[in-house]
């Protein structure tokens, strides 16, 4: 009987992640098979494998300027909403600043409406009120890191502030006794400690930022453009490539999976840090 | 002079003179576009294998002759409509060349989105090609014409929707002898509703009894979208005689019976359960299916016959990586009630949708001259047969004699022959500029029928009565 129940939990856990890792199998399947196969009778054993979407995806350099710009926006946009979001909670975790409660929570009202709310506003203000002669943020990088931090750096400074305020200021204290400077005590007291912290936020701000859609797909149009809005291109009224589309899904897994696990040790700690302060 | 020397003078001489003209057109571009050095244009797109021909091919040649630079923006078709109505609502001039689907270009008129390209061209000769002519035209370009007949759109994609039945069943001795047997008569393409619904009902049995993913006909029903409303307005109720989704301009945009429209007519009503029947023995992801996915399900081999957007009907005929039934496709007229086919040739009617866009010049643009130029680059005749091949689709007359497209057309079945000949009895959208308001007022109705929630004639008389009600709210009706 307690043989028995030391299978359960093993069988259970099996199911589990059957079922969370099937979409990431299943999508593999359609990504290396031919067009003719899955219009037919689709079969979840992987017979033959047919690498051709990922070679058109790798040969088209289309994709490959979506994929650069993904990595450098979402890399922009991560470390820029993290900085900040660090340095809008140090304040609001060291000083007694009035009303810093309320400033707190004002952050988190821009994510309360749907981002769709502010597209035709962010259209406008980066084709026409941020315009120098025919310089534009519209259809830039720097206009899109700038976009994102709308969304990202309420959360940057909603997931950072448990963890400053789980540092104690007793630290800041004795090395201000020390004779460290402001600048000395941030970036070698606070900072190392907040670590974890700051790479969860960097982390998910930048998985929010790569994984994006709608405010990619109106405000740039041919230097900007990203993973996600190159994948709209492939459902046509003439079909929707069903094959490619999986494969440049497999491809934008591959760089969450890499900084995912090179951090993963610090997502737990980061997202418990400060949980239980005493 | 022996026959061999005058023909070998005549080739002579001939290529001579072609290359005379190619000098000559090429000088006509490189002075017409040094003027524009260093403007880049920018379109945008639906990402289709026409469009995408203008952006990986015309758009470098141009450039390379023209010293303009040409960016085509590809994208999904809603996204497509919706940076194209944003940057000419607000004026904001990021593109200098939109794609304009053959149904929204009344609603774009109205609202004054676009450049008059026959008034431009005539305003500033200097700018018109020695090799463009609007009357090069297929008879597709007509809609996109004002009242007064002036251009407002170059045409890069035209298909019309035909009936595409499964040449290898149609003519299977087995087949054709237990529908003779079961029917008394040849099993040929249907001419008339009744046998296209026999054959249907032959087939989806003959799938049944013989173990087979078969059906008899395929069906846009989805019980969400608007393909489905389309086939039904477009496709189904046209070949019934109820043209223009069934509303008289002529008559105060009547739609309902009572006041002298035609939306929920007897025909009409006989249309659509025509449609519903078919639907009901199509296969089951028919219920789910817009455009696109009637296309796989006959790809893949799951219909006898079905009605097929033309741009589908190609790659179904001929791509072997996306299609069980290469070499197997036949084209026909769709299915007619009596009297259609007359209407067609008169005039007054028409047989199906005549599908396609153009590439138009929005009135924001910052460089419209140099985009009209491009747009009659693309015009050209002796581009038209590679472009042909690699999109299936036909703007320009002189495109069917090319000897290749005449290869591929044998491929498809004849279908670029039916373009050719019978083109002019398929219609384009009527022309509204309230398509949209109308289309969306009418359609969660119309997906209450598809559902079952309502019956199909009290269906289309709600359908009737809630157009012209919105027809009122926006000031059409009197």
């Amino acid at each position: 009987m307690r043989k028995g129940n030391r299978w359960l939990p093993v069988l259970f856990w099996t199911l589990i992640s059957f079922l969370t890792l099937f979409p990431i199998y299943w999508l593999f399947v359609i990504s290396v098979k031919p067009a003719v196969e899955l219009f037919s009778t689709p079969s979840v054993i992987l017979s033959d494998v047919y690498w051709q979407n990922y070679l058109d995806v790798l040969g088209d350099r289309t994709l490959r300027g979506y994929m650069i710009n993904s990595l450098v926006i979402s890399t922009g946009n991560a470390v820029l909403c993290t900085l900040l979001g660090f340095m809008a909670c140090y304040a609001l975790s060291r000083f007694d600043l009035p009303g810093k409660e309320s400033i707190f929570f004002w952050t988190i009202t821009n994510r309360m409406a749907p981002p769709a709310v502010f597209l035709l506003p962010l259209f406008l203000l980066l084709t026409q009120v941020y315009r120098i002669g025919d310089f534009s943020l519209a259809d830039t990088r720097t206009g899109m890191i700038l976009v994102y931090c709308t969304f990202n750096l309420p959360f940057a400074i909603w997931t950072l502030r448990p963890t400053l305020d789980g540092i104690p200021k007793e630290l800041d204290e004795a090395a201000y006794v020390d004779g460290a400077s402001a600048w000395k005590v941030i970036s070698e007291v606070v900072f190392p400690l907040a670590r974890p912290g700051l790479a969860v936020t960097l982390i998910l701000t930048w998985v929010f930022a790569w994984n994006e859609y709608l405010l990619a797909a109106t405000l740039t149009n041919f230097n900007a453009r990203t993973l996600t809005t190159g994948l709209s291109e492939y459902v046509t009224t003439t079909g929707t490539e069903w094959g490619i589309m999986a494969a440049i899904s497999v491809f934008t897994l591959i760089p969450a999976l890499i900084i995912f696990s090179l951090v993963q040790r610090h997502i737990v700690t980061g997202l418990t840090f400060g949980a239980v302060k005493g | 002079m022996n026959i061999a020397l005058k023909i070998g003078a005549s080739a002579l001489a001939l290529s001579f003179a072609a290359g005379m003209a190619a000098a000559q057109d090429d000088s006509f571009w490189k002075e017409a576009g040094a003027q524009f050095e260093g403007v880049t244009l920018r379109g945008v797109t639906e990402a289709t294998p026409p469009s995408n021909y203008i952006k990986d091919v015309l758009a470098p040649q141009f450039e390379e002759l023209t010293g303009i630079r040409v960016d085509i923006e590809t994208t999904s078709w809603d996204q497509m409509y919706d940076k194209a109505i944003k940057d000419m609502e607000a004026g904001t001039g990021i593109y200098d060349m939109v794609y304009i689907e053959q149904d929204i270009v009344y609603a774009y008129l109205a609202r004054d989105f676009l450049t008059d390209i026959t008034g431009t061209l005539e305003e500033k000769p200097e700018l018109k090609s020695p090799t463009f002519e609007e009357s090069m035209l297929t008879s597709f370009a007509e809609f996109f014409r004002d009242d007064d007949g002036h251009l407002y759109g170059m045409p890069v994609e035209a298909f019309i929707k035909p009936y595409l039945y499964r040449t290898d069943l149609f003519s299977d001795p087995e087949i054709m002898a237990a529908f003779e047997e079961q029917t008394g008569r040849e099993l040929a393409p249907a001419k008339t509703h009744e046998e296209y619904t026999e054959i249907a009902e032959f087939f989806t049995q003959w799938g049944k009894d013989h173990d087979m993913d078969l059906w008899g006909a395929t069906a846009q029903a989805h019980t969400g979208h608007a393909a489905s409303w389309y086939e039904y307005f477009e496709s189904v109720a046209p070949t019934f005689g109820v043209y223009n989704w069934g509303i008289d301009p002529e008559n105060n945009y009547a739609a309902t019976v009572e006041n002298g429209g035609r939306m929920n007519s007897p025909e009409a009503k006989e249309a659509l359960k025509w449609w519903l029947h078919l639907r009901d023995i199509a296969p089951p992801e028919s219920v789910q299916s817009t455009w696109t996915e009637v296309a796989t399900t006959f790809a893949a081999g799951r219909a006898a016959q079905g009605l097929v957007y033309g741009e589908n009907a190609a790659w179904i005929a001929s791509d072997e990586n996306q299609s069980l039934v290469v070499g197997n496709v036949g084209v026909a007229l769709p299915p007619l009630a009596e009297g259609v086919l007359e209407d067609a040739e008169s005039g007054e009617g028409y047989l199906g949708y005549y599908d396609g866009g153009a590439f138009g010049l929005p009135v924001t643009s910052k460089n419209k001259e140099a985009a009209l130029l491009f747009l009659q680059y693309i015009a050209q005749d002796e581009l038209q047969a590679d472009w042909a091949l690699a999109g299936s689709r036909i703007t320009n007359d002189a495109t069917y004699d090319d000897p290749e497209v005449q290869a591929l057309n044998e491929e498809l079945g004849g279908y670029f022959d039916m373009l050719r000949d019978q083109g002019e009895l398929f219609g384009g959208a009527p022309a509204y500029p309230f398509h949209a308001q109308v289309r969306e007022a009418t359609a969660p109705i119309f997906y209450s029928i598809l559902t079952g929630d309502i019956g199909p004639d009290e269906g289309l008389d709600q359908m009737a009565a809630k157009a012209e009600e919105e027809l009122s709210s926006l000031g059409y009706r009197e």
